[in-house]
Order: structure tokens, then C-alpha cells, then sequence
């Protein structure tokens, strides 16, 4: 199997897409900027008041000080409440653009084409949903409303600076060389060691609870010291990575320091001079040195946090990406809803026959792992797949259920390929199990109505008497609405197999493929079990790909693969009279 | 009771105490306390400097005066500037050995636990302190350095003002932490609310790592939209509580912005009316002004870090109540060394001999008990179980049961879980060569956690390989084929009865292949082959 990674949506589509929501909740967006920058405004006013009161003490003007006072005082409330207005709308802002985020990207995961999903392994998309989820969150609930007050902040007291004297802001330029060139210096070389802490810490993290989660096999095995040791070394890799980090930071963050008072350095032999030529007053100068002093925290804040966005934009850039994933030809299920319509040849036939003709296969070139199957599988029968473990019967399975396409050759259900077939038709058509199980976190009534929610109880019931899970549906608290799931009600393999099992025998699909459905189940439990389901699937077609011998024995059929050729093919009494590879296999396992 | 000279949950002398990390390092505290305070020094007498430069370098016209002054600021500046980068380094240096020294604590419990983990603390609890309580410890440690220096800053300044002026220094002392410090309880409830919308955020995420993670479920079966309507309903529900949560905590950002500056607001007031009585020059106007304004930085690092401390002290609890955990069967208080050589495994049924190939019916719960994992009357060697010290028990008889877990890695790696057999002959043994060679990578290939990412089939058999890469005097399997197709099972009973010839190998199954194989094994007799360590 060749993974192909899921792809990743670029900075510009980042852009667009935040742009998109910002415009879809126009008026929030704007007045929230408004709100922000007649905060920051109002925070200019303390300077600038001081350097009233400086100068009526030395004399230069004369107003009344308690009135200043008050007027500090006045502006301080209108602050405060501009505060609450900004960041209650940013906090509005962000808690949407998080919903779009997670809206979209679940409904674009459900419209997947699942040969994408096969071939990127569920673990990308998971972490997509989970780590990178997790840090837009923090970038939207905290970096982007910090940013956002630090650079209007920034902003407008730099404007201060200018608007009280044009002479003095000059002093200010000093900074400017010293943050652009170390921050330059310093983003691209933080950004990939930042992601790779990140990431090694996420291993240190996994490693310790595969421990608690293998402690039993941990000594079962005598793996204490190991374990311990290869945890130590995880958690060294990630050390090592905080270093280099730390390395880049204390350089970058002494630059930043020093070049928040390098201006009062400058402004203040500036100010002596223009002071003796009369261009600016004693409160000038104290206004700007109180602003200059005032800024260094909002722009140190401001730098630190860029690195927090970076981050934020890195799992949006991967998040967003999901949207970008191709639908196939041939598969129109890549509409953003994936509700699949019908289209051309994808109405079901009534005939049901399964016809495969010169199928030939390979997930890489030049290894082919199928090497020009023909079959025809009747309506109704009851064909078992044995073979070796690589002979290529997972494969097949997979051929069959339209996951994979044959290199050439066809794959025909009712005369028809099932090349030209959405995936609604084909999954109406034909449901392919296998061994790996999932039971949703939701109750069990949503885990097994997937596709009907109004099916009635005795249905539901009726299936899971099927897969012999009928007693413990009593013995569960709420019944079928009881919430399944580790957090809440945990289920065994074996319970998890049942109710993927019984999940099949709602769907009641003409032709069910089973991929060793049933190999967490014991030897006994698993034959009771295919009887009766046998029974609840008469008349339908059951492919069943198996490695035990007594299951193939009670098909119809026995299709022997072998190094992706059919090597024998027919009833258990033909093939044991034939007396070749399975009859000998029948007589070793006696 | 196997082991009778045990007490439950005995007192092991392990602790883990937030101190710990500090005691191991104390030059790296000091440091980090030392560094904290000068980042923040420079900072606190920039104002009265700026003060004085004005009153005795500008407002005087002298310009030496000033220029000496500005030298000053240009020292302080540099100062900062290294003492930036030295606490920059203490703090991270600091948060990493917390995390680190937290994360080697709990992993070495959780190992030394072993099987008995799950039977004393539930898992979950301890995942979340490898995920959450660990790191919260090195927070703590972070902190450090920079609450020390905000105390001594906060004192300096403090001496500073009162000298100048003892009213304004006392308004500016006790106005700002009050008013810092008063925010906590004011917003208390509004952060709990805060803490019950993260929970239900969690939630809607963890409903989509769900749907994620039973994708091909849903693809294969159907049922999406009911699913889809299902997490928008709830992610719309998180988007609500969002912004309810949003309008309390925009308060917060109102508090932050008044509470501070109503003691700006009323150091300016006082300073003007006595700048003008004449009391105080311009100057230490200014300073009055800037130090007020900057005495919330160190106060805010030091309501930061007490909040801060007092989680990590819960966080460093927990972590310390399993690093004192004991197994509930401690050693036996009278061991016994068992035999060198191969063993013989003895149980109230049956003698299984040493030194050979043995097929008993699949009992899990027997595998366990001849194991010694579970108490049962076994005897090892001769020697009755229950008296053998659990490490060597360990090292000489290893278990494989049908769910043992797959670690993540590179298989390679993982399979090498011990060396006396090389990896290839046990992968060969265990019918697994042609897993390890469709893999792109071979042995370098990263197999994911549980091994999800390879069959059921495949797993048991690679499960299978790393305990033979053990050679283990006595291998117990239970039910080590139920998942492999006939044809592998014989070559892997064929082939395992070889590599084991000369060891005492038990296997619990039903399958005939299994019986055939031993019953054509080669009986080797045990001293037929170097055995002896």
C-alpha cells in the first residue's frame, strides 16, 4: 500500500479562507476593530496628561490639576469599557471562525473518498482533528486577541509619539533595524524546531501511555528496564529539541530587550538639545519617554505571540487541507456534503450476480499482487476465500468493494462495472466488513441505525439477536439508548465485532464480503455465529475470506487463492476429493 | 495469598515532591531567582533615572550631568538585555527538568507496577498525568526564577518610593497589589464557567476524533449525515456557550485595564499636588508615575506564579501517590534461586517437562497462573512459584496472551525485545519474514500504536517473534495462532518447535497443528545443548 499523504492547503487559501469568514460576519469584525483601536486611544492619555501636569509645575502653562485628575479618571472608566466591548467581540469572532473550522472539516471528512482516507491512514486525519484542532483553539482564543491588542496598541502609541513630537520620534527608528532583523533572524529558524518539540513531546506523550496502557505486557515480558530506557531516550529527543529552541530564544529575546530602550537612549540627548533650542517643552519630553516606556511591553507581548500564530496557521494550513482532498473519477463523491446523488449507470440492477473478469492488481508497479482472477459468484451463494496470508485475498475484498480499482480488468455486479457506480449505489449494493471495528462514542441505538434513524426497536433488537448480543442489550443500563464508548460505557472486541456485525445485518445488502470479520471471536462462538447469520442473510451472497477451516467447510464454495492466482475452486466434498493443497490442509489440522 | 510476607500498597521510600526538582538542581534555582530578579531591576529604575536626567541633565541645561545619565540608561539597557537571555535560559532550563524529572518519575511506576498497574489505579487517571499533571510541574519550575525576582523587585521598588515620598510610595505599595490581586476572587466564578465551556469544547473535539476514527465505517455503511447533523448540533451548542463565556470573560480585560489604573490615576493626582506643594521635584514625579504603572508587572508575575504553584502542588500529589505505590504481593520474605538450566513447569494437573515443546487446551486463566501472574499452585523448576523474587521470575518465564499490546516504533526496534535470539531467525520462526519485507521501509518501518496498522494475523505474529527474540527458559503462549490461516500455523508450530528445541515452551490451544508439531519436535534431552548463563 502506498500512503499518500493528505494535502495541505497553502498560506495564500489560509488568507482567503479567513478573509471569507471575517467578511461573512462583517459588522462583528469592523466594530470590533473600531472598539479595540478607541481603547488602545483612550490608553494614550496617562503621558499625555502627565506631561500637562510637568508642565504647569514648571510653570509653563496653568491648568487646574484636580481637573486633569478627573479627566484621567474619566478616560480610564471609557477605557475599561471599550475593553469589554473589543475583546467580548473578538471572543465572538474567534468562537465562530473555530465552528466554521470544525464544521467543515468534519463534513469534508465524511465526504472523503474513502480510497483517500485508505491511502493517508486514519492517524493523519485524526491528528488533524485532534493536536491541530486543539491549537487553533488556543491560537483563536488567546494569541489572536493579544495580537490583535498589542499591535493597535503598538500602533497608536507610535503614532503618539509622532503626533506630540515629529523631532523626538525620530529617536524611535533606532528600534526598528534591531526587531526586523532579529525577528527575521529568528522566525524561519524557530518555526521548524518549535514543530518538532512539538512533536517529540507528542512521542514522549504516546510512549508513556502505551506504557500504562502495556504495563501488563510490559511484564509479562520482563520489558520493565526497556521500556523505562526507551521512555528516557523519547524524553531526551524532545529535551534536546527544547535546547536548540532555547538556544534561538535567549539571542532573540536579549535583541528585543535591548532594542526596547535603545530609543530612551537616544531621545533623551535629542531632548536636552531641542529642549536648550526652545522646539520642544519639559512635559514634551516626558510624554515621549513615558510612551517609549509604555510600548516595550505591548511589542514585546506582540513578537512573543506571532510565534503562537505561526503555530495556529501551520494546523489551519493542515486543517483546511482536508478541503482540498481530489474526489476521484469515476466516484462522484466529492461534493462538500457527500450526499452522493445517483448518477448514469448507478442505479442498482435487479440481478445481483458478482462478476470478476482477468482482474489484475498492484499497489506498487512491477509488484503485482493479482495476477488475472476470474470468478462468477451467483446470487445467493455462500463463497468461502482461503489461502495464505499474502496470497491476495484482503485485496480482492478490497477490489470487490470498489476501494481499489483493478490495474485492467473488470469488476461486474448485475452486468454492470462497478466502476462507473457512486458510492451510495455501491455501498446499497454490496457491504464489505472487516476485521477492524469502531464503536462510535453515541448510544448504541445511533452506533447500529446508521442509515435508518427511524428504524423501529424490534429491528434493532432483532439484529442483535442475530449476532447473539440480544441478552446483553438487557443487561445495559439505559437499553439501546445506553452511551457506549470508553468514557462511558466500554465495549469488548468481541461486543465490538457483534455490533459491526449487526450494523451489516440492518443494512441488508444483496451481497455482504466478510474480510475476517469474525477473528476476535473464539472458535465456537464464531461458528454459532455465522450460522445464524448465515440464516438472518439467506438469499443474499456472502463472500467470506477466512482463516479457519471449519467456516470455509460450511460454504457453498471454496475459492483457493494462491500468490494472487486461483489455485482450486469448488464445494469442500470436490475440493477434498481433488485431494490438492486444501484437502491436505483439511487432513494436517485434522 | 501467594506471597504472604506482603502488605498491600507498602510504603516503597519513592517520593516525588515539587522540591525534588529544585534539590537535584540547585544551581540552576539559584540562577534562574537571581536572573528573574535583574530583568526586572532595570526596568523598576529606568523611571527614577529618566526622572533624574530630566530634573538635573535637561531642566538644568547641564549637559555632563546628562550625559552621565544617559550612560546610566545605556548600562541599565545592556544589563536587562543580559539578564533577558540568562532567565530566558534558567526558566526553560527549569521547565524542561521539571517535565522531565515528573515524566521519569511516573514512567518508572508505571513500570515497576507492571500487572499490577490497572488493578490499583485506573488507567485513564494515569494517562492524564503523563499528559497533564507532568508538564504542569515543569510550569511550576518555569515560574520560578521570575516569581523570586518579582518578590525582590517588588521590595526594591518599594524601599525606593517610600524614601522619596512615604504617602505616594505607600499608595503605590499597597494600591497595586490590591487591585492586582483583586482581580483573582473577583473572577473566580467567571473562570470556572470558563473551565465548563473548555470541557464541552473537549467534547465536540473529541466527537470529531470519534467520527474520524470510524470513518470507514460510515463510508463503507453509510450514516453520515445523521452523524454530521449530530457534531454541527453540538459544535453550534460549544459556539453558544463560547460566546456566553466570551461576555463574562470580556469583563476580565475591563478589570485589568481599571483596577491598575485607578492607582495610576491616584498616584498622578497626589504627585501633582504635591509636585506642586513643592514636596517632590518633576523628576520624581515622573518616577512616581512610570514605578506605579510598572509595579504591576512584577506583581502580576507573582499572583501568576502562586496560582500556578498551587496547581502544580496538586498535579505533583498525584504523581507522588503512584511513584509510592508497591506491587500488593511484594517480594517473598524467604526466595529461593531457581535452578540453571531449563525448567520443568509443574501444576495441580499437569508436569510439563523441561526442556520441550508441550500442548496443553486454551486456558487463559491457567497461562496466567503457570506464569505466575496470577496466584496459583505452581511449581518452576521445583520450586514452588510464590518463593521465587519476582525480577528473576520475570527474566527466566515470559507469558504471551492473545491481547498483549503492540508498542509503536520502528519494528525493527520493537521486535528486539531481547537479544539472545537474533530478530531475523525469530521473524523466520514466527512465519513473519513476508510482513517485515512488503513493508517499504523493512525493518525501519514505523508500525503505530497497537499495531493498527498491520492485520490481526500479522500482529500475532510479530507479537509472537519479539517474545522469542527473549529465548526465555520457559515461554508460556496462549492461543498464539488463533488469527493466522492454517497454512502459516503449521510452519509457525513447525518452526517454533525447532528454535525452541532444548527450552520448555507451553502452548494453550485448540489446534491440531500445534499437537502434530510437538508430538514430531525432537526431544532433545536438556543437556544436550549450552543452557547455562
Amino acid at each position: 500500500m502506498i500512503p499518500a499523504p493528505l494535502p495541505l492547503a497553502n498560506s495564500r487559501d489560509v488568507r482567503r479562507w479567513l478573509r471569507g469568514v471575517a467578511r461573512a460576519h462583517r459588522r462583528l469584525f469592523v466594530t470590533m476593530l473600531t472598539w479595540f483601536i478607541l481603547a488602545a486611544t483612550c490608553g494614550l492619555a496617562g503621558p499625555q496628561i502627565l506631561g500637562l501636569i510637568v508642565d504647569t509645575v514648571a510653570g509653563e502653562t496653568e491648568l487646574p490639576v484636580d481637573a486633569l485628575a478627573l479627566a484621567f479618571l474619566g478616560i480610564l472608566i471609557v477605557q475599561a469599557v471599550l475593553s469589554k466591548m473589543a475583546h467580548m467581540r473578538a471572543a465572538t469572532f474567534g468562537e465562530h471562525v473555530l465552528a466554521t473550522a470544525r464544521e467543515e472539516f468534519v463534513g469534508r471528512a465524511l465526504a472523503m473518498p474513502v480510497g483517500t482516507i485508505e491511502a493517508a491512514g486514519t492517524g493523519d486525519l485524526l491528528s488533524r482533528a485532534t493536536t491541530d484542532v486543539d491549537r487553533i483553539e488556543y491560537a483563536a482564543r488567546y494569541a489572536a486577541p493579544q495580537i490583535l491588542t498589542s499591535t493597535v496598541t503598538v500602533t497608536l502609541t507610535a503614532g503618539a509619539v509622532i503626533a506630540t513630537s515629529p523631532l523626538l520620534a525620530v529617536g524611535m527608528l533606532v528600534a526598528i533595524p534591531v526587531i526586523v532583523l532579529t525577528t527575521r533572524w529568528y522566525l524561519p529558524r524557530a518555526l521548524p524546531v518549535v514543530e518538532q518539540l512539538l512533536s517529540g513531546w507528542g512521542a514522549v506523550q504516546a510512549s508513556t501511555t502505551e506504557s500504562v496502557h502495556g504495563a501488563r505486557t510490559i511484564e509479562t515480558l520482563g520489558q520493565a528496564a526497556r521500556r523505562a530506557e526507551l521512555n528516557r531516550r523519547a524524553v531526551a529527543a524532545a529535551r534536546d529539541e527544547e535546547y536548540a529552541h532555547r538556544g534561538l530564544l535567549i539571542r532573540w529575546l536579549s535583541c528585543l530587550e535591548l532594542s526596547y530602550l535603545l530609543p530612551v537612549v537616544v531621545i533623551l540627548p535629542l531632548g536636552g538639545w531641542a529642549y536648550d533650542a526652545g522646539h520642544v517643552s519639559l512635559g514634551t519630553i516626558t510624554t515621549v519617554v513615558l510612551y517609549l516606556l509604555a510600548m516595550g511591553g505591548p511589542l514585546n507581548e506582540l513578537l512573543l505571540w506571532v510565534e503562537e500564530l505561526q503555530i495556529g496557521n501551520t494546523a489551519l494550513r493542515r486543517i483546511l487541507g482536508v478541503r482540498q482532498t481530489p474526489a476521484p473519477a469515476g466516484h462522484p463523491d466529492g461534493n462538500p456534503h457527500g450526499e452522493d446523488s445517483d448518477k448514469g449507470t448507478a442505479t442498482a440492477p435487479g440481478c445481483h450476480d458478482l462478476l470478476l473478469h482477468e482482474v489484475r492488481f498492484s499497489y506498487r508497479p512491477g509488484h503485482e499482487v493479482l495476477h488475472g482472477i476470474t470468478l462468477a459468484v451467483p446470487k445467493g451463494e455462500h463463497l468461502a476465500v482461503v489461502g495464505p496470508s499474502g496470497s491476495g485475498k484482503s485485496t480482492l475484498a478490497r477490489l470487490l468493494a470498489g476501494l481499489a480499482e483493478p490495474d485492467s480488468g473488470t469488476v461486474c455486479i448485475g452486468g454492470s462495472g462497478i466502476d462507473g457506480w457512486s458510492r451510495e449505489a455501491l455501498r446499497r449494493e454490496l457491504v464489505l466488513l472487516t476485521q477492524e471495528h469502531h464503536v462510535f462514542a453515541a448510544s448504541l441505538r445511533d452506533n447500529l441505525a446508521l442509515t435508518d434513524r427511524e428504524c423501529p426497536d424490534e429491528r434493532l433488537l432483532a439484529a442483535l439477536e442475530v449476532v447473539s448480543a440480544g441478552e446483553w442489550v438487557t443487561t445495559l443500563p439505559h437499553g439501546l439508548d445506553t452511551v457506549l464508548g470508553p468514557g462511558a460505557h466500554p465495549v469488548t472486541p468481541d461486543l465490538a465485532q457483534r455490533i459491526a456485525l449487526a450494523r451489516v445485518v440492518l443494512a441488508d445488502p444483496p451481497i455482504v464480503v466478510l474480510d475476517e470479520a469474525m477473528a476476535a471471536l473464539g472458535n465456537g462462538d464464531s461458528r454459532e455465529l455465522e450460522r445464524s447469520l448465515g440464516a438472518a442473510l439467506a438469499r443474499r451472497t456472502i463472500i467470506s475470506i477466512t482463516h479457519r477451516l471449519a467456516t470455509a467447510r460450511e460454504a457453498d464454495r471454496i475459492l483457493v487463492l494462491h500468490d494472487g492466482e486461483v489455485a482450486e475452486l469448488g464445494s469442500h466434498a470436490e475440493l477434498m476429493a481433488a485431494g490438492g493443497s486444501y484437502a491436505r490442509l483439511v487432513d494436517a489440522a485434522g | 495469598m501467594r506471597r504472604p510476607a506482603s502488605s498491600r500498597t507498602e510504603d516503597n521510600g519513592r517520593r516525588f515532591r515539587l522540591r525534588t526538582p529544585l534539590r537535584t538542581r540547585p544551581w540552576l534555582a539559584t540562577t534562574s531567582a537571581i536572573a528573574g530578579a535583574f530583568t526586572l531591576l532595570p526596568g523598576a529604575a529606568l523611571p527614577f533615572v529618566v526622572g533624574v536626567a530630566i530634573d538635573d541633565g535637561i531642566a538644568a541645561g547641564d549637559a555632563q550631568t546628562l550625559g552621565m545619565w544617559i550612560a546610566v540608561v545605556a548600562a541599565l539597557a545592556l544589563l536587562q538585555a543580559c539578564a533577558t537571555g540568562v532567565s530566558a535560559w534558567a526558566s526553560h532550563t527549569m521547565w524542561v527538568h521539571g517535565s522531565a524529572s515528573a515524566q521519569h518519575a511516573l514512567v518508572t511506576a508505571v513500570t515497576e507496577l507492571g500487572a499490577d498497574l490497572p488493578r490499583q489505579v485506573p488507567t485513564g487517571d494515569v494517562v492524564a498525568m503523563g499528559s497533564e499533571d507532568v508538564y504542569q510541574t515543569g510550569n511550576a519550575m518555569e515560574l520560578f526564577g521570575r516569581a523570586a525576582g518579582a518578590v525582590i523587585t517588588f521590595g526594591a521598588l518599594g524601599a525606593a518610593l517610600i524614601t522619596i515620598s512615604p504617602l505616594l510610595g505607600t499608595v503605590a505599595m499597597v494600591g497595586v497589589p490590591l487591585a492586582v490581586v483583586g482581580i483573582g476572587p473577583l473572577m473566580r466564578p467567571l473562570v470556572r464557567r470558563k473551565e465548563a465551556q473548555r470541557e464541552r469544547a473537549a467534547e465536540v473535539n473529541a466527537m470529531g476524533a470519534d467520527i474520524v476514527s470510524g470513518l470507514r465505517i460510515l463510508r463503507g455503511i453509510g450514516g453520515e449525515a445523521p452523524f454530521r447533523e449530530r457534531f454541527v448540533r453540538t459544535s453550534r451548542e460549544v459556539l453558544r456557550a463560547g460566546l456566553r463565556v466570551g461576555k463574562v470573560q470580556s469583563w476580565l480585560a475591563s478589570a485589568e485595564v481599571a483596577l491598575p489604573g485607578l492607582v495610576t490615576v491616584a498616584v498622578t493626582w497626589l504627585g501633582a499636588r504635591l509636585a506642586l506643594d513643592g514636596t517632590i521635584s518633576t523628576g520624581e514625579l515622573i518616577a512616581f508615575y512610570g514605578a506605579s504603572a510598572f509595579l504591576v508587572v512584577p506583581v502580576k508575575a507573582a499572583t501568576e506564579a502562586a496560582e500556578e504553584f498551587a496547581s502544580a502542588i496538586v498535579a505533583v500529589r498525584k504523581v507522588d501517590s503512584l511513584v509510592r505505590r508497591s506491587r500488593s504481593h511484594g517480594e517473598p520474605a524467604d526466595p529461593l534461586p531457581l535452578p540453571p538450566g531449563p525448567l520443568a513447569v509443574t501444576d495441580e494437573h499437569d508436569h510439563l517437562p523441561a526442556g520441550r515443546l508441550s500442548v496443553l487446551p486454551p486456558d487463559r486463566a491457567r497461562a496466567e497462573r503457570l506464569a505466575g501472574v496470577e496466584p496459583g499452585a505452581v511449581r518452576i523448576g521445583g520450586i514452588d512459584i510464590a518463593r521465587v523474587r519476582h525480577h528473576e521470575l520475570r527474566r527466566r518465564v515470559v507469558l504471551v496472551l492473545g491481547d498483549d499490546l503492540w508498542f509503536s516504533g520502528p519494528v525493527g526496534t520493537e521486535l528486539a525485545a531481547g537479544d539472545r535470539v537474533d530478530v531475523a531467525r525469530a521473524v523466520a520462526a514466527a512465519d513473519a519474514t513476508d510482513i517485515i519485507d512488503a513493508f517499504p521501509d523493512g525493518y525501519a518501518e514505523i508500525v503505530s500504536e497497537r499495531g493498527r496498522s498491520v492485520s490481526g494475523g500479522q500482529r500475532q505474529r510479530l507479537i509472537l517473534a519479539r517474545a522469542l527474540t527473549l529465548d526465555p527458559d520457559v515461554l508460556i503462549l496462549d492461543e498464539p495462532t488463533s488469527a493466522v490461516d492454517a497454512h502459516s500455523e503449521a510452519r509457525i508450530a513447525e518452526r517454533v518447535a525447532q528454535l525452541r528445541s532444548g527450552r520448555t515452551t507451553v502452548v494453550l490451544t485448540g489446534s491440531e497443528l500445534w499437537r502434530q508439531a510437538a508430538a514430531h519436535a525432537p526431544n532433545a534431552p536438556a543437556n544436550d545443548r549450552e543452557v547455562s548463563r
